[in-house]
């Protein structure tokens, strides 16, 4: 057998171990474009895909700005980066303003001062959008910003935010008037200037459930979820874990409207605070 | 080249050929039968139906979509389905079907018809309602009738407006259709109405099904009718459990209401209304309050 041939058996060899592609697990046919460079603006309602990582070094701004209500960002797994602006980054990810029906979905967005930011000037500006299944990784200032009657926030990955000297509070998930936030993950929320939160709810905002929120730490009062403004928000069944720090909260309500229900708080020092107490939490 | 050493070549290649790939999301079109790409279109063909873009219709009557036979999926893709263009006073359905069975809806965002999926009549069920959005439709975001279906992860998302009805729903059900993991944002009666504003009805007609993990919210009645969060109008044995409903404290609300105990009622949470539950059984795990 001649070398060529043992060269090309081991190169189809190494085809064969190699792993395909994860974003295989995704299809294109439903994209009506690509975005295939940052920063990039959409204005076409539709969906937009991207079928590779996309990076920038921007320091201001946004990756990704969309002025047209309808429009669905599908990453396909694909990373939206910003890594390389560093951690006193300006710039955001994928951001809307005043836009609804908007999804983003299997985005891995990092290394952004706000990696998702969908904007409500008022609770009918916009709303009813979609955030699902993304991995936010890295933003320094908020990893999801949603604000909009009707949203859904949900089954998102949303780790290591905050790592910026500069900058005030790190939030993982920050919603605003009627949305709901349910079954996502939130692990390491670090601010050392200021406050940081793994949730927080304002502005009228309707239900946390079904969340997991880890490794929350900070200068001022770190909390794993706070509802600083609702209207019988609800929540439950949420999991949450601190590391027994002094000054911490679980569920630090800003009144007793907001409804706690069968939620696990471990490792506070305050497990959950001015809530109404609906039953069935268990805070140890 | 030796003879073995062909024969290794080849069946080398048809290993990594042949190998299996991941599967596709159902964002990709390999699995649809076909493609609707206007309306008002009729399905008569079992399989899946797709859309690959958003569509849109101004019929104020009829169906964007009617299914005439059993066994039909329609996937949007996330795509649109768009009545908005008839206006309040629309009498139009986004997707209907009478008496069939096995009907699935999914990944649809159903905008601005009178009622945006009807899957109708006693003869059918079986019916598969999920992930979908449903917004501005004005009197209903969806009724499915039929033993076995099961209605899930759906948004509706503010329905109302109708001149053509005195009430708004956002989800209807009759006979056994299980109820699982909704959102209903918004639900408003007709201005000048005095109609009432219901978020989740189930029928009266016989069922046993299960009502679980809903959200219910922003629901507005016009003069002087009330709001209704979950309303089991039915006497059968149902589960009703699990959901979060809010109100407006209104005079007259009632956060969830029952035919008679043989529903129960577990581990919900209902707030802001007049009465929190009326008539069905209950335990200490409910929550009611102010």
């Amino acid at each position: 057998m001649t070398r060529a041939l043992v060269g090309f058996l081991f190169l189809i060899l190494l085809a064969c171990a190699t792993p395909r592609r994860a974003a295989a697990a995704e299809g294109y046919d439903g994209c009506s474009g690509f975005i295939t460079s940052l920063p990039a603006v959409i204005a076409t309602e539709g969906t937009w895909c991207l079928k590779q990582d996309l990076a920038t070094a921007i320091t201001s701004g946004y990756a990704i700005r969309i002025n047209s209500n309808n429009v669905t960002i599908d990453c396909n797994g694909f990373k939206v980066g910003g890594l390389t602006a560093g951690p006193d980054t300006a710039a955001d990810g994928i951001v809307a303003f005043n836009q609804s029906h908007v999804t983003v979905r299997n985005c891995s967005v990092r290394g952004f001062n706000t990696g998702i930011w969908l904007n409500a000037s008022s609770a009918t500006s916009a709303g009813d959008h979609l955030v699902e299944d993304n991995r936010i990784d890295g933003n320094t200032h908020y990893g999801l910003n949603i604000s909009g009657d009707g949203s859904i926030v949900r089954r998102n990955l949303v780790t290591n935010s905050g790592g910026t000297a500069n900058c005030c509070q790190v939030v993982g998930i920050y919603v605003g008037y009627s949305v709901y936030v349910l079954d996502n993950t939130i692990d390491g929320v670090v601010s050392t200037p200021s406050y940081a939160r793994g949730i927080e709810a304002g502005l009228d905002s309707a239900s946390i459930s079904g969340n997991r929120i880890s490794g929350v730490t900070g200068a001022g009062a770190p909390s794993a979820i706070v509802a600083s403004s609702s209207d019988h928000l609800t929540i439950r069944d949420n999991h949450l874990l601190g590391d027994g720090s002094t000054g911490t909260y679980g569920i630090y309500c800003s009144d007793s409207s907001p409804i706690a229900k069968d939620n696990e708080v471990n490792g506070f020092a305050s497990g959950i605070s001015y809530c109404t107490d609906a039953g069935g939490n268990d805070s140890f | 080249m030796t003879r073995s050493s062909v024969w290794l070549i080849a069946l080398l290649a048809m290993v990594a050929i042949t190998r299996p790939q991941a599967a596709l999301a159902a964002e990709s079109y390999d699995n649809c039968t076909g493609f609707i790409t206007s309306l008002p279109t009729t399905v008569t063909t079992q399989g899946t139906w797709c859309l690959k873009q958003d569509l849109n219709t101004a019929i104020a009557s009829g169906n964007a979509i009617t299914v005439n036979t059993n066994n039909v999926t329609i996937d949007c893709n996330g795509y649109k389905l768009g009545g908005l263009s008839a206006g309040a006073g629309t009498g139009a359905v986004g997707i209907f079907a009478q008496d069939r069975v096995n009907v699935t809806v999914r990944h649809c965002a159903i905008r601005g018809f009178f009622v945006g999926v009807d899957l109708y009549g006693a003869a059918g069920g079986g019916h598969l309602v999920e992930d979908n959005r449903f917004d501005s439709n004005t009197y209903l975001g969806m009724q499915v009738q039929g033993d076995g279906s099961v209605v899930r992860r759906n948004l509706v998302y503010a329905t109302g407006g109708t001149t053509q009805a005195s009430y708004a729903m956002g989800i209807l059900v009759v006979y056994s259709t299980d109820v699982i993991d909704n959102t209903v944002a918004g639900v408003t009666a007709p201005v000048g109405s005095n109609g009432q504003a219901l978020g989740i009805v189930v029928g009266s007609q016989p069922a046993d099904l299960r009502v679980v993990g809903n959200r219910v919210r922003g629901l507005a009645a016009d003069g002087s009718a009330t709001i209704e969060g979950i309303v089991n109008q039915s006497s059968g044995r149902s589960t009703i459990r699990g959901n979060d409903i809010v109100g407006n404290a209104g005079s007259g609300s009632v956060g969830l209401a029952c035919a008679n105990n043989n529903s129960q009622a577990r581990d919900n949470i209902i707030a802001g209304f007049a009465t929190g539950i009326s008539t069905c059984s209950v335990d200490s795990s409910n929550y009611v309050g102010p």
